[in-house]
């Protein structure tokens, strides 16, 4: 009903709520009222999610239905998968919202009494932007949604005006995600050119009218799903994360972990599934091929770096990198049972890493004068998170891990499973050594004072900082009960058609196939799953007794991965014109 | 003519990325990646121009006239507003760096050898 | 990579792309024969169904109304980034206003000059106000005339002192203005809603065409987009301004007081 666009009118009206009332309301309103509007996107997407599961709702705005197959307007057209996005993006948001804290007193970094307000409405507009990423159909609709989450976060991450560190990382961050953004324009341009139209459902029809991909299309395919993975932070276009995650502060880092890369690769399956998937056709070898290797190669790498790096937020980010790389190898199958798996993870992993930044802020931020207490809570999570990462069955991420790994042998790939079973090995052993490092005196990393944002969590306000870290580790575990949910959901987002007749209407008659099986842990699984995690905490317990100058082992590996991610932004866009090229080619040497 | 403005968006995207990626000024480089959103515009508003159409303003004109498509402008309007602020918040960082290391020079911004994070 | 490699690195891979570009674009129809039926039905629509005689204007605020709804917030989040960005830091506070672009004298602002900056701010400001109130009739609307009222206001700056601005507002004012046209934006799409229609409906009267109360809600939408841009854009300037002029390093950091002039 009517309600389809209040997930995303909410949030923008919260934020520019608080932008007025912001000298005027206290400080420990402004979260408050954050945090209401968050919880209200949360509860209507929840709705949508429940609405959804009946059937696709399509929305026209401004009651511009199509005429004659031609769309007028813009649709939000929300399915299952969709509404399970918004509805993760504002539980991470919410996460976010609660460590930025509110005490009434400024810390010593405070200079701006109304900063916090700022930080909050951006922190709406970010979700916001989220919510109508995951909901909209229509393919410019989305790319202004990619902006304004572009934007909040560019924002957010430049926060700590006074740090060399966080301003190179803020300025690669907007340089390299606004060059992925004009590369989905360039795209986006050649479809309508195309297809005359923007409406997504639509877009796919005219393109199957045609029934094969000629060049124009094919470049257009390779630019969307570049510009798409970029903002993903898969390698080669991972160099801005590993930066960003480093020095941004907290609540845009738990964003930044638990969702907003989930998005890229949440973008590059809806396109893929509305708009390409009919007239890829029987050429859809290629594609598979290309998004698992990236995708196989982002999980080793970004693992491997986390291994190598020092410090422990950056390291974190190398994990980010490396998990993002596994769901788009569950995307990148092209199946049902690929995309359902990836679902589950991307819940799971997605809040075990918002729980891991916030373990991290609970261990080590405020320095050495932190209690033991609070330093153990955070190794706690810290642990228990790697325990997480390595797809411990508890956990969602061993049920999509093990999905993840099935369909890739289903489809044709069985080396990816040894591929990600190596790649979840190495990135929970860094976790349990940045844990292990983080839990004795004195500490081996120190970290920015993480003063989150101006007026943040004193060390009074921990416990609910951890409570939070704790909820977000609940919630994975929580999420292994989505199986069914999550094989229904793959299946409406893979029928290609019937999207389309569901927005435009008329089209061949639906086929019912069989339902499938819904995906659930098998024993196999459950084993690899539980040898990923022996294995796991082994390595970290060789890496610790091999001795704590880990500077001899590797150096000149060290040194070359450290010269490569120097954080210069002139390396970042170079990979990223290497990396639109490559894909490019090879699209185009293997499509038509 | 025919395809001029295409191979034109074509050679600013990629002018614009040379500027980016080589650049020794930071400012310099921001308004490189403007040259590269300009190569979008191009792009857009090419893609709906039509020989012999008029404005799409239909003030004073009759309905029926040959138009270019209004919607690319609209696009191209997005575009603009959307590039004009990335540009204000990305120079607000050159600020900002400015004003911290005193050096515009994105060269000497990069990680030094032993550099923690702080 | 030093920037030796890096520049070869992106010659052989811009080369790459710019050649798999051109093959692709290869695929596009010649200049000038856009055949889409997007922009023609929209053409031929609007008119008839909204008495817009702007199409654009009818693309951007009435037909795709909500893609003009996001961008309005990119605007606002981005002026919210700026201010946030260029906030002082510790060990910064309002000092006296002055250009201070070292070893030069600057000499006081000529006669001339003044009288040339009154004599185009007022038309300025008319003008601005004109090309909002008629965006659905002839080439224009919100963000246009928000963006030639801002500059009314830089006119002032430019041929006075920072401090004249110092009379005409407060940060705080334009932060409310703006929050009130991004706020109204949100509030007319969900008059839609309350009358029962589909969010950004068009739900007030039409009235006749080339009016300038004519449209429905489109004149009210680039109003609101009018007063955003505008103060969002003044916003933008003095901060960067006073970025430049006003704040000075203190001897200790201070509790910040009133940001103009002080």
């Amino acid at each position: 009903m009517n309600i389809v666009p209040l997930p995303v009118v909410l949030p923008l009206a919260g934020a520019a709520l608080i932008l007025f009332l912001n000298t005027v309301l206290p400080r420990r309103w402004v979260q408050g009222i954050t945090l209401l509007f968050v919880l209200a996107e949360v509860a209507l997407s929840a709705v949508l999610l429940h609405r959804s599961g009946s059937g696709t709702i399509v929305y026209w705005f401004g009651g511009w239905t199509p005429s004659h197959g031609v769309a007028l307007g813009i649709s939000f057209t929300v399915d299952p998968l969709g509404a399970g996005g918004a509805v993760l993006a504002g539980l991470i948001v919410a996460a976010a919202v609660a460590t930025t804290g509110s005490t009434a007193r400024s810390t010593a970094g405070s200079t701006m009494e109304n900063a916090q307000g700022f930080v909050h409405a951006l922190l709406l507009t970010l979700l916001a932007a989220m919510t109508g990423f995951c909901l909209t159909g229509d393919l410019f609709n989305l790319f202004v949604f990619f902006e304004l989450m572009a934007v909040s976060a560019f924002a957010l991450a430049a926060l700590h005006t006074t740090s060399r560190a966080a301003l190179r990382a803020a300025l690669n961050f907007a340089i390299t995600n606004s060059v992925g953004a004009f590369l989905v324009l360039i795209g986006i341009a050649l479809l309508y050119s195309r297809s005359g139209a923007l409406n997504l459902a639509q877009i796919g029809r005219a393109l199957a009218a045609t029934g094969h991909l000629d060049r124009l299309t094919i470049i257009a395919f390779a630019l969307l799903t570049v510009g798409f993975l970029i903002k993903a932070a898969v390698v080669p276009f991972h160099l801005w994360l590993v930066d960003t995650a480093s020095t941004a502060p907290v609540p845009l880092v738990i964003i930044l972990a638990g969702v907003l890369d989930t998005l890229g690769v949440y973008a590059v399956a809806r396109i893929y599934w509305t708009v390409f998937a009919t007239s890829v056709g029987s050429h859809d070898t290629v594609v598979r091929t290309t998004l698992i290797v990236i995708g196989a190669v982002s999980a080793v790498t970004g693992a491997t770096l986390a291994l190598m790096f020092e410090g422990a937020r950056r390291r974190l980010g190398c994990v980010m990198v490396s998990h993002t790389g596994i769901l788009l190898v569950g995307v990148g199958c092209l199946s049902a049972s690929g995309l359902a798996g990836a679902a589950v993870y991307a819940i799971g992993d997605g809040a075990v890493k918002a729980a891991l930044i916030v373990g991290v802020t609970v261990a080590g931020a405020g320095g050495p004068a932190v209690s033991r207490a609070r330093r153990r809570c955070g190794v706690g999570l810290l642990a228990v998170g790697g325990l997480a990462l390595a797809g411990f069955p508890l956990f969602a991420t061993g049920l999509g891990k093990a999905v993840i790994e099935d369909a890739a042998s289903a489809a044709g790939y069985p080396w990816v499973t040894p591929v990600i079973v190596l790649a979840a090995v190495l990135s929970a052993a860094a976790v349990f050594d940045v844990a292990w490092s983080m839990a004795r005196p004195p500490f081996a990393d120190v970290q920015t004072p993480d003063v989150q944002i101006p007026g943040s969590a004193g060390p009074s306000r921990w416990h609910i900082v951890f409570a939070v870290g704790s909820g977000l580790l609940a919630l994975s575990a929580a999420a292994n009960v989505l199986g069914r949910w999550a094989t229904h959901a793959a299946v409406r987002f893979v029928d290609t058609a019937g999207y389309q007749q569901r927005v435009l209407g008329g089209g061949p008659a639906a086929v019912l196939g069989k339902a499938p099986a819904s995906i659930q842990l098998s024993v196999g699984g459950a084993a690899i799953d539980l040898l990923t995690v022996l294995a796991a905490v082994g390595l970290a317990a060789a890496l610790n007794r091999s001795g704590a100058d880990r500077a001899a082992r590797q150096s000149t590996l060290r040194a070359v991965a450290a010269r490569l991610h120097d954080g210069s932004i002139g390396d970042s866009v170079t990979w990223v014109t290497a990396g639109t090229a490559a894909v490019a080619l090879v699209f185009a040497a293997n499509l038509r | 003519m025919n395809f001029l403005p295409y191979l034109v968006a074509i050679w600013l995207f990629v002018v614009g990325l040379y500027g980016v990626v080589t650049s020794r000024n930071l400012f310099h480089q921001i308004i490189s990646l403007s040259v590269v959103q300009a190569s979008t515009y191009v792009l857009l508003l090419a893609i709906g121009y039509r020989t012999g159409g008029t404005a799409p303003v239909f003030a004073g004109i009759p309905v029926g006239r040959l138009a270019v498509d209004p919607v690319v402008q609209a696009l191209s309007l997005t575009d603009v507003v959307v590039g004009a602020t990335v540009t204000a918040l990305l120079l607000a960082i050159a600020v900002q760096v400015h004003k911290r290391t005193g050096s515009l020079d994105p060269e000497d911004l990069r990680r030094r050898l032993g550099e923690r994070d702080e | 990579m030093t920037i030796q490699v890096r520049r070869i690195v992106f010659l052989l891979a811009g080369a790459f792309l710019a050649a798999l570009l051109v093959w692709g674009m290869g695929g596009l129809p010649h200049f000038g024969a856009y055949r889409g039926p997007y922009g023609d039905v929209l053409n031929a629509v609007s008119v008839p169904e909204r008495h817009i005689t702007d199409v654009v204007t009818a693309v951007n605020f009435d037909f795709r109304g909500f893609d003009t709804l996001g961008e309005e917030f990119i605007f606002f989040a981005a002026v919210l980034g700026v201010a946030l960005i260029l906030r002082a830091q510790p060990g910064e506070g309002p000092g006296h206003v002055e250009d201070y672009a070292t070893g030069r004298a600057v000499p006081p602002t000529s006669d001339a000059v003044r009288v040339l900056g009154l004599g185009l701010t007022p038309p300025t400001v008319l003008f601005a106000i004109y090309v909002v109130a008629h965006g659905h009739l002839t080439p224009g609307g919100g963000f246009q005339g928000g963006v030639i009222l801002a500059t009314g206001v830089l006119l002032i700056y430019l041929a006075g002192e920072f401090d004249d601005l110092h009379g005409l507002y407060t940060e705080v004012t334009l932060e409310r203005a703006e929050a009130i046209g991004a706020g109204a934006y949100a509030a007319i799409g969900t008059l839609g809603l309350l009358t029962g229609a589909t969010f950004m409906a068009n739900v007030l009267p039409l009235g006749k065409i080339g009016h300038v109360f004519s449209a429905g809600t489109v004149p009210l939408i680039n109003l609101a987009v009018g007063l955003e841009i505008a103060a969002g854009l003044v916003l933008l300037l003095t901060t960067f301004l006073r970025q430049t002029l006003v704040l000075r390093p203190t001897a200790s950091p201070g509790p910040l007081t009133k940001a103009l002039g002080g």
